[in-house]
């Protein structure tokens, strides 16, 4: 799985590749657990290449926001499709999960809270 | 081996050009010492010269006029020239020394009884016909002779010169000498030690006449001599000594017939002569013989001793050659054989060959590091599969955690033949979380659960644990589904740490009614199978997955079945499922297998989705825990019927607005 890291000020924007299965899963855990301890404390994830993602997957989500959360973090998604989208409202990511349209939006609602 | 060849050749080569040259040093020595030989000889018989020239000179000043003068000169040149001048005669031309003698020839010669006296000029010997007269009267100056035997008084080998002098102009007499060769050429022949040693142990001189007959030959008496000549044993040797010209061939040789080196030098005796247009006569000729191998002993040994050398110098680079080539092997041999010991599995063999050859060290130390590294490895292997074993163990506890948790009793409710419900879970090899459940509340009320923990292995598994075992005591406590639901999930929140969540599909279901009473909780939508050609998901009831939030709402929706209605919930492992080329399964593709199978008893449609997900999957290896659960309502039972009116007013099943 190939994982773009890049900062704009202190929003660390990961932007993730097509698929997060079961395969891809711990590596990409690994990684995004990893900036956190690191410090990182506004993440946003990029899903615009996603296209499918299991529960496997939904959980390194999960994981990272709830630990940012505990952190006085923020985690934000951002530029999920449609078929994503709907898997996260499903299972109910949307309500606890702050997911934006754009990187834009997204990098709004950092300077906001 | 080519370099021992090589050396080889270089020796040889070095030997042969030692030997060449040393026997071309002999020739050359041979050579030298039969020119000095030569020059001995002739400083000899010019010294002879200088005797007749003497006695013409005084013979010509007129002051030996009388016999008495005359006889006393003779007498005293002879005594003065003793050893060295045999006889000597003056032979007058006819009165030449008096007018009354026809003929006058005083001659002195010594024999062994002292100086004896002849006159020649007698009746039986007339000396103007003999040759040592005419020859050098006629030639008008000064001759030699041929060597010869004398067998007159002289029984020895002797040489002659004639000298003719003139009185006025005329030819008066001739002066001869003798002289005595035998000696002098044995002196000649013979060899010095130093020579000897110059040319070898077995040289000797000969000297022939200009016929080719001996004139001194070693070990032979001169009569003897005289009887060969060489062209009976060796022409061409014989052709090369008279031409005249000093050589060096190597040819037979005259004594043995074995091959040698023979130089040569003709001895030239030169007359007394004003004229130099006379070729001098090679009246003999000496040659140094030195048989091959005396002459060649020393090159020879020095062959030899340069072979011996070589050869000794070839064993012992083989000698070194095998020392280093034991030296080097040896330890090579040891690892060879620690190599094989290291390949039959001992690899707590340290190698120390105590070899001080670099290469070998290097090679010791990299096969130290090898088996030290296999060692290392050899280990890690041993730890990873321990790692690997507890593993597969924990995977196949989970499993089992999973497996015994789940009713697997068929039919589950034989009281009950009002409802049918069967499920299967096929766990993946590294197991989930998926579970079903079903049990009665009361004697009315069926409870169905079907949830899917997200994440794998032992986590997931005890997650799933906790979580029917949540939903059954909750359930059990007499609350209402919406309830049951979200007190489950505020329970779970308090469980889970690992970002675990569960979706789960809740239903109750009436038995006397055929009310379903249902929630989703982040599920995916079950199917209801009727009658009717459409599989139709039964839609509404949206709740979030458990355990990712607490406080949370879980709505639920009422439908009422039709007997012979049936509901198929499913996992996400089955519409995920992946063919051998990365396809998904599809919803799709499951409504197309339940349309088929609708009416057929749960078991048989459960078991169809199974078939035909693991015929879609073939080879590939499953991914996730593949879950599957069929509930028929097959009308109220006749002994309790239906209380309520309202079980038949919605057909089929519709959803209820609570």
């Amino acid at each position: 799985m190939q994982i773009k890291e890049e900062k704009q000020g202190d929003v660390m924007i990961v932007t993730i590749d097509d698929h997060l299965d079961t395969a891809s899963a711990p590596g990409f855990e690994t990684r995004l657990l990893g900036m956190i301890d690191e410090g990182e404390r506004k993440v946003l994830i990029d899903c615009g290449p996603l296209e499918y993602v299991n529960s496997a997957g939904l959980k390194v989500f999960l994981l990272a926001a709830k630990k940012l959360e505990t952190l006085g973090g923020q985690f934000i998604l951002c530029a999920l499709a449609p078929s994503v989208l709907m898997i996260f409202e499903m299972i109910g990511f949307t309500r606890i999960m702050k997911i934006a349209a754009t990187r834009e939006d997204a990098q709004r609602s950092f300077r906001a809270a | 081996m080519p370099a021992a060849l090589l050396f080889a050749l270089v020796v040889t080569v070095s030997a042969l050009r030692s030997y060449t040259q040393v026997s071309e040093n002999g020739a050359r020595s041979s050579r030298a010492i039969a020119r000095h030989r030569v020059a001995r000889l002739e400083t000899v018989l010019r010294r002879a010269q200088e005797i007749p020239e003497m006695m013409a000179i005084q013979l010509e000043s007129g002051a030996l006029d009388t016999e008495e003068k005359l006889t006393a000169y003779m007498r005293a040149v002879l005594e003065r020239n003793r050893g060295q001048v045999y006889g000597s005669c003056i032979a007058f031309t006819p009165s030449g020394f008096r007018s009354d003698l026809n003929a006058y020839g005083p001659y002195y010669y010594w024999s062994k009884e002292g100086l004896q006296f002849e006159q020649l000029a007698k009746p039986d010997y007339n000396y103007f016909q003999w040759d040592w007269y005419r020859r050098p009267r006629d030639a008008g100056r000064p001759v030699w002779s041929a060597p010869y035997f004398d067998e007159g008084g002289g029984q020895t080998l002797m040489i002659t010169y004639s000298v003719p002098i003139w009185r006025d102009g005329l030819f008066w007499a001739i002066i001869t000498v003798d002289i005595e060769l035998a000696e002098m050429l044995n002196d000649v022949g013979a060899m010095s030690d130093d020579e000897r040693e110059t040319v070898g142990s077995s040289a000797y001189a000969f000297i022939i006449d200009k016929d080719g007959k001996y004139l001194a030959f070693p070990q032979e008496s001169p009569e003897h001599v005289q009887e060969h000549s060489l062209q009976e044993k060796n022409t061409e040797l014989a052709s090369a000594m008279l031409s005249g010209k000093e050589g060096v061939m190597r040819t037979v040789d005259p004594r043995d017939g074995k091959q040698a080196w023979v130089a040569y030098a003709p001895i030239l005796i030169n007359p007394m002569s004003e004229d130099s247009d006379n070729a001098p006569l090679a009246e003999m000729s000496l040659a140094i013989v030195s048989a091959e191998s005396p002459a060649l002993d020393a090159a020879q040994g020095l062959f030899i001793a340069q072979v011996a050398i070589g050869l000794a110098g070839l064993a012992l680079l083989f000698l070194a050659i095998i020392v280093v080539a034991r030296s080097i092997s040896r330890p090579i041999r040891e690892l060879a054989d620690a190599a094989r010991q290291i390949a039959d599995g001992n690899l707590e063999l340290n190698i120390a060959t105590g070899s001080r050859t670099d290469e070998v060290q290097l090679l010791e130390n990299g096969f130290n590091k090898m088996t030290k590294d296999l060692r290392m490895q050899m280990q890690e292997l041993r730890y990873t599969t321990t790692l690997r074993e507890r593993m597969e163990g924990e995977l196949t506890a989970a499993r089992n955690i999973q497996m015994s948790l789940l009713p697997k009793i068929f039919p589950a409710f034989p009281d009950h033949p009002e409802i049918d419900v069967h499920a299967m879970v096929r766990p993946a090899r590294e197991v989930g979380g998926d579970f079903y459940d079903f049990f009665l509340l009361d004697n009315e009320r069926l409870c169905v659960a079907l949830g899917d923990v997200a994440g794998k292995g032992v986590p997931a598994a005890l997650f799933m644990a906790v979580s029917k075992s949540l939903i059954k005591a909750t359930a059990l406590a007499g609350h209402a589904a919406d309830e049951i639901v979200a007190r489950v999930n505020d329970e779970l929140c308090e469980e889970a740490d690992a970002g675990m969540f569960v979706t789960l599909l809740f239903a109750i279901l009436n038995t006397v009614t055929g009310e379903l009473e249902y929630c989703n909780a982040g599920h995916l939508s079950p199917f209801l199978l009727g009658p009717g050609e459409t599989i139709k998901p039964l839609g509404g009831a949206r709740a979030p997955a458990l355990a990712l939030a607490t406080g949370l709402a879980f709505p639920t929706v009422r439908y009422r079945l039709a007997p012979g209605d049936a509901v198929f919930f499913f996992t996400d492992g089955v519409t995920e499922a992946l063919s051998p080329e990365r396809d998904f399964y599809t919803p799709e593709r499951l409504e197309d297998v339940l349309r088929v199978v609708r009416m057929e008893p749960v078991g048989k449609i459960t078991r169809a989705v199974m078939n035909d997900v693991r015929t879609f999957c073939a080879e590939r290896e499953q991914a996730d825990d593949i879950s599957v659960m069929a509930l028929r309502w097959l009308g109220a039972p006749h002994d309790s019927p239906p209380e309520s009116s309202q079980s038949r007013e919605t057909q089929p099943a519709h959803e209820l607005k609570i």
